[in-house]
């Protein structure tokens, strides 16, 4: 069993505290953070990711090749 | 000579040439008027990218002296229009809508303009866009070097996008037909938004050479009018063979409605829950009297809906990475960073991040979907389905979509508890397969209008046109036009 002096409670507490209130303000700040253009840069960088994704869902046969022409028919 | 009086402005084509033949005023007098109302009304919808009087004044006078030689040339001929500033005009500046492009000049113009200045066509100015056609994916209508597009029928409302001002000007009758382009949607959006008839062709049935690329595997250019007929006739004049354009098909098109099939032989497909689930009421209403009008017309009737693909994760990778490789020196200078729009950077920025096995993925499922829609179109000649779902936002609202999303205009949200896919995904899906639309103006919602579109297989563009000419006889929404001035 794990036992716990006072200082080393309290630290763990503060550092609890702490912990909380930085997601907190990640949190409140999160919208903010999406206009950054650091932010929107990641954003964009996702939905490439979810992109991909969503291609690799399909099974692609060998002999599926990549349009070679760009209308149907 | 009679004079130029209000009423022109919204007369169409054919109508106006007749006028020019009959000598009720001169080319001279048409343009000068057209030009006045542009330059006065034209930055009230910020739709004016660049005035083109002088230019446009001295074609008129070769106009008038051709006619009165009996040297005619067409309907087009005499009757002013103005071009989506992504294509080049020489001697001036092309923009493309971005600042990094203020300044940029080209010494020829594109294959597009050519061919209508042979037709006699008078260019009155070229016309506003969103930036690059939006191909990294905006967040605001703001995102153009001339500020949001506005709508003629609401100021406060977006014209659409990219072709922006082409959709203002023809629907405030600034211009009586304009040139936009299409990658994914930029011609059907803005014309749905203003109440216009516009008309995506067949991909490489009209040649692209002298226009900004942004995919060179979907972009199209088309005309924007207030008639079908009106879209007819431009597209005659701009189809065709072009060598210096590879993707060109080498088909031309010719304005013959009269020989498609009887409406009786036509098989038309839809999709029941387009019209129903999910639409707002005030949008539902007019949509469906106007599905209800098409299916008073004699048609054969099949139920159809898309085959299921992610067509926005396909659209956004192919078109991502084209314009990644197209605009990749406009990324890696840092001039990206001039942009008017931060989600249009950080999306050209993200688009140097797509593998060639991601594109090449994207293209092997386009060849599953072409091979798809291909079978849709062996039970039916036509599907119509709604343009849009929603009437134009709010110019100042930003469009609801992720960063750098897969359409160039915003994808409207699917219905709240979608029972069927429909055909809602219509303008990636149709695009990525390279078939023709057209979109005709069908009823209002809140003061705005609504669009239905026809789509048919490729180089079939003469049944759009006879089906949608008859509409607009039926119907006379297309005759509608805002309060201008």
């Amino acid at each position: 069993m794990l036992r716990l002096n006072r200082r080393q409670l309290t630290g763990s507490f503060l550092a609890g505290m702490a912990a909380a209130a930085a997601t907190a303000n990640a949190s409140a700040q999160a919208p903010a953070a999406q206009e950054s253009p650091a932010g929107l840069l990641d954003a964009a960088k996702r939905n490439i990711t979810s992109n991909r994704a969503a291609l690799e869902k399909f099974k692609l046969p060998m002999a599926v090749e990549p349009a070679s022409s760009f209308k149907a028919f | 000579m009679a004079g130029v009086d209000e009423s022109v402005f919204w007369l169409s084509i054919t109508e106006l040439n007749a006028k020019l033949r009959a000598k009720e005023f001169s080319c001279v007098e048409l343009t000068r008027a057209f030009c006045d109302r542009l330059e006065r009304y034209a930055p009230r919808y910020n739709a004016l990218a660049l005035t083109l009087r002088e230019e446009a004044l001295k074609k008129a006078k070769d106009v008038d002296s051709e006619i009165k030689k009996d040297r005619l040339r067409g309907p087009l001929q005499g009757v002013p229009y103005g071009a989506k500033d992504l294509l080049a005009y020489p001697n001036h500046p092309t923009t493309w809508g971005a600042k990094p492009y203020a300044g940029q000049v080209f010494d020829q113009p594109a294959t597009v303009l050519h061919k209508l200045d042979s037709a006699g066509a008078v260019l009155i100015g070229k016309l506003s866009m969103v930036e690059l056609a939006g191909g990294g994916g905006y967040m605001y209508p703001a995102a153009s070097l001339q500020g949001p597009g506005l709508n003629p029928w609401d100021t406060s409302k977006w014209s659409g996008g990219s072709s922006s001002g082409s959709g203002s000007a023809v629907a405030a009758g600034l211009t009586t037909y304009a040139i936009g382009s299409e990658t994914s949607g930029s011609i059907l959006t803005p014309a749905a938004y203003c109440g216009l008839t516009g008309l995506r062709p067949t991909y490489g049935l009209v040649s692209r050479a002298g226009a900004m690329a942004l995919s060179w595997t979907l972009d199209k250019i088309g005309p924007m009018c207030r008639s079908v007929e009106d879209c007819g006739l431009v597209l005659q004049a701009i189809s065709g063979k072009d060598a210096a354009d590879p993707a060109s098909s080498g088909k031309s098109y010719y304005y013959a409605p009269q020989y498609t099939r009887k409406f009786s032989d036509l098989k038309i497909g839809f999709a029941p829950s387009d019209w129903d689930s999910g639409l707002a009421a005030d949008v539902k209403a007019p949509l469906q009297a106007a599905l209800k009008e098409f299916q008073g017309m004699g048609f054969q009737w099949k139920e159809v809906e898309l085959p299921d693909f992610p067509y926005g994760p396909v659209l956004s990778m192919v078109l991502g990475g084209e314009a990644g490789s197209i605009f990749e020196e406009l990324i890696t200078s840092g001039k990206v960073d001039e942009l008017a729009d931060q989600n249009q950077i950080a999306g050209l920025k993200s688009y140097l991040d797509i593998s060639a096995r991601d594109y090449l993925n994207a293209m092997r499922v386009r060849s599953l979907i072409q091979a798809e829609i291909r079978k849709m179109f062996y039970d039916v000649d036509l599907i119509i389905t709604p343009t849009r779902t929603t009437v134009a936002s709010g110019a100042r609202d930003p469009l609801r979509r992720a960063p750098a999303a897969s359409s160039t205009p915003p994808t409207p949200p699917p219905p709240a508890s979608p029972a069927k896919r429909g055909l809602r995904d219509h303008v990636p899906a149709m695009n990525l397969a390279g078939l023709p639309a057209l979109t005709m103006p069908c009823g209002f919602a809140a003061n705005l209008p609504l669009g239905v579109s026809l789509i048919t297989r490729p180089f079939n563009e003469n049944a759009l046109v006879a089906v949608g000419r008859e509409y607009q006889a039926r119907t006379g929404w297309h005759k509608q036009h805002p309060k201008v001035g």
